[in-house]
């Protein structure tokens, strides 16, 4: 186990313990997290623990795990496992689009699936497989069990925009309202001066 | 500095090299892997190193990569650092399936990959995409916004990205910034990082 703060090296492998607060969502993270897959990576490190580390780039910048560093937030952890690598800026950007294309190129072997399923108990396969008609798959059902999975290789898939989603990396635009301590008044600040300034002034306050 | 950490939540697994014949595929992987896939990983792993280990349980079965257990194979690495687990086989038989199913909770941001794709050589991505796919993901961007991304908005993202890559520090996130109250002039402190993780409220007007 490593200890918080130690790098540690194993083939061409480095990685360290790190604080969350040491690491660093992309601002341009071309992939909706929705609070759905929280939910699900939260309930599968809750169950299964956290098994794959973060993958960092320059400056601690997340490459991959961007929806289990936010899970890891509402879990409360302080830290996690990651493995360091030294891409630039220029190939993290490339690597961050490739690994969630490759991980695209691969499907479901449903045959194989539904026998795994059948293994499972009901409410964990339905919290992750809610598609999953668990009725159909016990009395040996044929695919229709597995109503909307896609099987098969699926290059190319899924390129449809989604709204709604939890961004980590909100639009610059955005505001943040923030309350006084000292009057319990209510302003609103842009991300833009959050990010940029030292010293921010509330707007125009919201009056309680 | 010591902090308190969590262990439970952090190292469920340990790391070792060990070499690749010693690890072994399950037997009823529900994945469907093409040649297309094991190729295109490899080439990842060649142009962007391995990193991300396969994960194996204490018998070296895999849980997860097994894409990338055959990429390592075509590439003829004798040698590899692997993710060990030592949690209950029947618990990682179901962390196999719920890993594979968590990653289709996501999709991709057209706007936003518009962006990182500008940012880079797509020429780049072309191996990994196919020539059709990568045109029609260029085509949609043209369909979603007629033009693509302004000129002027994309001069502000590469800004952005600029300032962003290289002056925000790891200090600067965590820094705390200085809030003057506009009611009662009271100045107090709060950590950037913590507040631009909230999440989003409305759009500023003017």
């Amino acid at each position: 186990m490593a200890k918080a703060g130690e790098v540690l090296k194993v083939g061409n492998v480095k990685m360290a313990v790190l604080t969350l607060n040491e690491i660093r969502p992309h601002w341009n993270n071309p992939r909706n997290i929705t609070q759905e897959a929280v939910d699900k990576v939260r309930a599968s490190i809750e169950m299964y623990g956290f098994n794959q580390p973060l993958i960092l780039g320059n400056d601690n910048v997340i490459l991959a795990g961007h929806t289990r560093y936010v899970a890891l937030r509402e879990l409360g952890v302080k830290g996690a496992l990651c493995v360091l690598t030294d891409l630039s800026s220029e190939q993290a950007v490339e690597y961050r689009i490739i690994d969630n294309k490759t991980r695209e190129m691969t499907g479901w072997h449903l045959d194989r699936l539904m026998g795994e399923l059948r293994g499972f108990d009901e409410k964990v396969a339905h919290l992750f497989f809610p598609e999953l008609n668990m009725g159909e798959l016990e009395a040996g059902g044929g695919l229709g069990a597995l109503n909307g999975l896609v099987g098969g290789g699926t290059p190319g898939s899924s390129f449809q925009g989604q709204e709604g989603a939890l961004s980590l990396t909100q639009p610059l635009s955005r505001q943040i309202t923030l309350i006084c301590p000292e009057c319990g008044l209510e302003a609103k600040y842009s991300r833009a001066d959050i990010l940029e300034s030292n010293q921010i002034a509330g707007g125009r306050g919201i009056e309680q | 500095m010591t902090r308190k950490l969590n262990k439970d939540k952090l190292g469920d697994v340990r790391i070792a090299e060990v070499d690749l014949d010693k690890i072994t595929p399950y037997e009823n992987n529900p994945r469907v892997i093409l040649e297309e896939a094991v190729d295109a990983v490899a080439r990842s792993i060649t142009d962007y190193g391995y990193t991300e280990p396969i994960l194996v349980d204490h018998n070296g079965v895999i849980v997860t990569g097994h894409t990338r257990f055959l990429a390592l194979k075509k590439l003829g690495w004798e040698r590899v650092p692997v993710l060990i687990s030592d949690r209950p086989i029947e618990e990682l038989d179901e962390y196999r399936l719920a890993d594979n199913k968590t990653g289709e909770y996501s999709a991709w941001n057209l706007p936003k990959l518009e962006i990182e794709m500008r940012l880079v050589d797509v020429e780049k991505l072309e191996p990994y995409f196919g020539e059709v796919a990568l045109k029609s993901i260029m085509k949609s961007f043209v369909q979603s916004a007629p033009g693509g991304i302004p000129d002027e908005q994309f001069e502000r993202y590469a800004q952005n990205r600029d300032s962003l890559f290289h002056n925000r520090s790891e200090a600067h996130q965590k820094e705390l910034l200085d809030v003057v109250c506009s009611g009662c002039g009271e100045h107090f402190k709060v950590r950037r990082q913590d507040i631009l993780m909230r999440p989003e409220e409305e759009e500023t007007h003017g």
